[in-house]
């Protein structure tokens, strides 16, 4: 609802309610030529439309949801993640990550999880460590291909929304559940989906993170066109450099101060560069 | 001093613990009310209808706030502030924006300017002035009261249970029935919310609270429990829940900051926005 941005990422254009320019900017693979306009009274190019922002958002939200398990981690009761991250690659593939302050029971078979609020200092020094989640879906480019373009089947697509009883004409995507064509569920799966953690115990790169955010000035509030602005991005895009969105939790006057930063910077690039190399360089835990 | 504190909406009275005590009861059943109608506890059905009346109360603002902000939303507008004031003291919530809004010939912009700026500077000093928009209810609890106590018709709550499928001795607590067949809530969105704005055509005192707003600084990050943290402040009693969140730049990066509390930077801007309310009138 807050949304300002600049930039104009195919992602906060979805947000925005514009699919169709998103799909313009992210380039939809074609349908064969030939194809009919309109089948078994369905108009071909919406139906198509239809799918290919269905299969954008389930790929997308396979991520997300098995980024929302990481980051809640071992908690039941407490958010244990402080740094949540995540950027865009191709129209299916995306990261996203956390880091989070993971605390283990000292007892055998604990019947709830441990957070750092129920420990002491010195039980959280034994007991907790600070992990980097990272989950992303190197397979979902291969499964869209495979069911776009000239894999799409616009017969069989036509004759699905016929079964479903959707009305005829022209189609938007939030009409139509196309679960019952497509199983959304390979998204969700290895290899399609790769959820990786790591410990700070055995990868100080981690911490190294936090060092470098607790040095981070926020600066001034900067209203835009008052006074003196601030250097930001003018809106520029900068190919080859994905749109990232880091969100850190902090604190302001003993209270919770929670900051989202979005943009192709140095910071959030920095995020991304790092998280990328402890995956490329540190051991996974199990 | 809650009552006067919103009439005159100065929010930092509001924002803070005016009120070392917990909200009042609400009033009791009708002296002849029964204790149970058909094997349905009479105070059980009440205490849930009255938590119904105070989330219906809240809903409308927030609804209401969402509505004003999508109809507002086009190529210039910027939203620097949104507020939202809970409080444990019912049907004192408050929600807010400062904003800048942009008039223009609708058939200068197009869709792909959407999500962009899509003016220059010479158009927005033309076109845009800024607005502080609060919602709240001033009115809503006594609607609300209007429906409590002797009103309270135990009988025609009972059969309203059991037209939604529910039994006697079920537990009521905390699973979301819907009273709206009993008591319509729309009175909450069409009787008592209350949308008043700010506007710096007519308010000479945006230009100040704005430069204020630019001098202040959260500080640095400090994420909780790594290395030096600052202690966790102690939550107060009765006091309302204050969120701010900020739109601004940071190195470079847009960034969206949320300040919960009410103390430092989310009372140090609800005091530049009672610099606006305090002298200038609004427009209801």
């Amino acid at each position: 609802m807050t949304f300002r941005s600049r930039a104009a990422p195919a992602a906060a254009l979805l947000a925005l309610g514009f699919p169709l320019l998103a799909q313009a900017q992210s380039g939809m693979p074609p349908l064969p030529d030939g194809t009919p306009a309109s089948i078994e009274g369905y108009d071909t190019t919406s139906m198509y439309k239809s799918f290919y922002q269905w299969t954008r958002e389930k790929a997308d939200k396979a991520v997300e949801l098995w980024a929302w398990s990481a980051a809640t981690g071992t908690s039941l009761f407490f958010d244990s993640a402080y740094v949540e991250f995540e950027w865009e690659i191709s129209p299916f593939r995306s990261y996203q990550g956390s880091i989070t302050l993971n605390c283990e029971s000292a007892t055998e078979s604990p019947l709830f999880g441990v957070s750092r609020p129920m420990l002491t200092d010195e039980q959280a020094a034994e007991q907790c460590a600070w992990q980097l989640n990272l989950i992303d879906n190197p397979g979902a480019d291969a499964i869209a291909a495979s069911w776009l373009g000239t894999n799409f089947g616009t017969a069989a697509a036509a004759a699905y929304l016929t079964s479903q009883n959707t009305p005829k004409g022209k189609l938007t995507y939030r009409t139509v559940d196309w679960s019952g064509y497509r199983d959304p569920a390979v998204f969700s799966k290895a290899p399609a989906l790769r959820v990786r953690s790591f410990s700070a115990r055995t990868c100080p790169a981690i911490t190294g993170i936090l060092d470098r955010l607790e040095t981070v000035e926020l600066g001034r509030i900067d209203i835009e066109y008052i006074g003196e602005d601030t250097e930001r991005a003018k809106g520029d895009w900068i190919e080859d450099v994905p749109y990232t969105r880091v969100t850190v939790k902090s604190r302001n006057a003993g209270k919770t101060m929670e900051i989202s930063f979005s943009g192709q910077d140095s910071l959030t690039q920095s995020i991304r560069t790092d998280a990328l190399a402890i995956a490329e360089n540190c051991t996974q835990l199990p | 001093m809650y009552r006067s504190a919103l009439a005159g909406l100065a929010l930092a009275a509001i924002a803070l613990p005016a009120l070392a005590a917990p909200p009042p009861p609400p009033p009791p059943l009708a002296d002849d009310a029964p204790q149970e109608v058909d094997g349905f506890d009479s105070h059980a059905m009440y205490g849930d209808f009255v938590r119904w009346l105070q989330d219906q109360a809240g809903a409308a603002i927030t609804e209401r706030h969402s509505a004003e902000f999508a109809a507002l939303e086009s190529p210039g507008y910027l939203q620097f502030l949104d507020l939202r004031i809970h409080a444990d003291w019912y049907y004192r919530d408050v929600a807010g924006s400062l904003e800048r809004v942009c008039t223009s010939r609708p058939d200068e912009y197009t869709i792909e300017r959407i999500g962009f700026t899509g003016m220059s500077d010479a158009e927005i000093a033309e076109h845009c002035h800024w607005q502080l928009r609060l919602i709240d209810g001033p009115d809503a609890e006594t609607l609300a009261l209007s429906y409590q106590g002797e009103a309270f018709d135990p009988v025609r709550a009972a059969a309203h249970l059991k037209s939604l499928g529910i039994a006697p001795g079920e537990q009521l607590y905390d699973r979301g029935i819907d009273w709206s067949a009993y008591q319509s809530p729309a009175p909450f969105r069409t009787d008592t919310i209350r949308v008043r704005t700010w506007t710096s055509r007519t308010c000479d005192a945006f230009t100040g609270a704005l430069e204020r707003i630019e001098t202040l600084d959260p500080g640095p990050l400090d994420v909780p429990g790594f290395g030096e943290t600052a202690e966790e402040a102690h939550a107060m009693p009765h006091s309302a829940r204050l969120t701010a969140t900020v739109h601004t730049t940071s190195g470079g990066n847009e960034a969206t900051l949320t300040f919960d509390g009410t103390a430092g930077m989310a009372r140090a801007l609800v005091n530049q926005l009672d610099t606006i309310v305090g002298p200038c009138e609004s427009e209801e």
